[in-house]
């Protein structure tokens, strides 16, 4: 196996007691690459993150996170809980662990909202609180991000602005690991994909989703593709995804 | 009868401003996890560690902190997922009638429950206002160390960690910090204004500033201006000083809430 790895996850047995959510999962992430998991809602998708970033331990197997590496976490937004009255200046200063005023204000830029610094984040706008998550995980110069449904309700050029976004940090050398269950969003980014249906997940490729073989298998439907401008589109009976 | 009439005026001064700051300091958490109620809830859990412990004959603090300090195990250890606040109400309830039952089969059962709800600042003892010094300085000290940190846990525990927090820890610490502050608070302060000092200051504090540091500096100041007035009129105007500080500082907070509704 390659040793450039980022993220290695090896025949993983997951679940909560009783309740066996993921059966044998296999997956691999190169370093630079970015890479998604991808499927319905409930499907397992959070169970194999939370064993990732190690709030859960596996019933069998084992996950490696390669040794040394600083993880940005963006999560999911949980209907305002995070949301404090806070400035989003502190808010960030919060997270930034040993480095100044001048990460703050680098993350900020980054994301394109440094004219929201000195805002409350309850005076934001979903789109905009989105970025503000992302710039919290890139305060401590992260070399692994991982997003949880990071565009999750958001307008379709919100949606555009943060998949080039990512796509910006990616080129600069920084692996992603994204969380979604829009398969458009996955393509737009991802190289490498984890599709989680009824329990059992399928590892595959760009060229894989492409051909709508493995989607097929997935979910016994036909599926065509096509590359539009740059942007992958794949379509079932019933419409794009 | 002027305060500085009432010998130990200078002591009740200070435990109350000092027991009063930490609390204040302790309910900023508590506010921005919209958690206000776990505050009362504690409150009164730790006055029935003190009623058990004057009937079983034990010193009163320790089993008020034991209690505290159980009932916040049971809401953010044992049941660490599940932040609704029937829980919360749940722990008010039986600690509210289990302590008011123990209470009435006493001889001064009328007196004790006031002194309950509102405590009794006057009745503080030399060495318990020393001790309630010492313990409430450190505690502020103590805060300020995990201030920050605590705040990154409850507000993202994942990146707590992979930033290199240990989050349990540091929730161990506010733990006991808490239930240290509300039962220190309770002898003198009561149930109903140790709930005040915890939700009050920073209620209004949010409403006047978005910074961490000021929420802190600004909501000592603020707390230990309204209890020094407060102790001062109620002095005055011979009202119950408890009574009467809780009243300001509930006032205050809703004078606030309606007149800066619109900032948060």
């Amino acid at each position: 196996m390659d040793d450039n790895f980022i993220l290695k996850v090896n025949g993983v047995d997951l679940g909560y007691g009783s309740l066996r959510v993921l059966d044998s999962v296999e997956f691999f992430q190169k370093r630079g690459e970015v890479a998604a998991l991808l499927g319905p809602n409930g499907a397992g998708k959070s169970t194999l993150l939370k064993a990732i970033l190690g709030d859960i331990k596996p019933i069998r197997g084992s996950i490696e996170i390669r040794d040394g590496l600083k993880i940005g976490y963006v999560p999911q937004v949980d209907n305002d809980g995070s949301r404090w009255p806070l400035s989003v200046r502190d808010f960030l200063g919060l997270f930034c662990r040993n480095c100044g005023e001048d990460k703050i204000y680098t993350a900020l830029e980054e994301v394109g909202i440094i004219d929201l610094a000195d805002k409350r984040l309850t005076d934001l706008s979903g789109g905009q609180h989105r970025k503000v998550l992302l710039a919290k995980a890139l305060v401590n110069s992260p070399d692994f991000l991982i997003l949880d449904e990071p565009t999750q309700e958001m307008d379709i050029a919100s949606e555009a602005d943060y998949i080039e976004l990512i796509n910006s940090f990616n080129r600069r050398g920084v692996s992603i690991l994204i969380v979604t269950h829009i398969l458009s969003v996955a393509l737009k980014t991802a190289k490498r994909f984890l599709i989680f249906h009824n329990r059992k997940t399928y590892f595959t490729d760009f060229d894989g989703i492409m051909s709508g073989k493995v989607l097929h298998s997935v979910y016994g439907r036909d599926f065509s593709s096509a590359v539009v401008g740059d942007i992958p589109v794949v379509t079932c009976k019933g419409g794009a995804l | 009868m002027m305060l500085f009439d009432y010998p130990g005026a200078w002591q009740i001064l200070l435990v109350a401003v000092v027991l009063g700051s930490f609390l204040s300091l302790l309910g900023i958490p508590l506010l921005l996890e919209k958690r206000s109620f776990t505050g009362v809830a504690l409150s009164q859990t730790s006055a029935l560690g003190a009623v058990v412990a004057s009937v079983v004959g034990v010193y009163a603090d320790i089993l008020a902190f034991i209690f505290t300090l159980g009932a916040l195990l049971l809401l953010e250890w044992v049941d660490r997922e599940r932040k609704d606040d029937s829980r919360v109400a749940l722990l008010f309830i039986i600690s509210a009638a289990l302590s008011t039952l123990i209470v009435s089969w006493m001889p001064t059962g009328e007196a004790d429950l006031l002194t309950i709800q509102f405590g009794n600042i006057l009745s503080i003892l030399p060495e318990e206002a020393i001790l309630s010094l010492i313990v409430g300085v450190l505690g502020i000290g103590g805060y300020l160390l995990v201030y920050k940190p605590f705040l990154v846990v409850i507000n993202d525990y994942t990146t707590a960690k992979s930033i290199g927090h240990r989050p349990r820890l540091i929730q161990g610490v506010y733990s006991v910090l808490l239930a240290l502050g509300i039962t220190l608070g309770l002898k003198i302060f009561g149930v109903v204004l140790v709930f005040a000092f915890l939700i009050v200051p920073a209620f209004i504090m949010f409403r006047f500033s978005s910074k961490l540091k000021i929420w802190a500096v600004a909501g000592i100041i603020f707390t230990a201006v309204v209890t020094v007035a407060g102790l001062f009129l109620a002095f005055a105007f011979d009202f119950p000083p408890g009574v009467f500080i809780a009243a300001v500082l509930g006032l205050l907070g809703i004078v606030c809430w309606i007149a800066f509704r619109k900032r948060i």
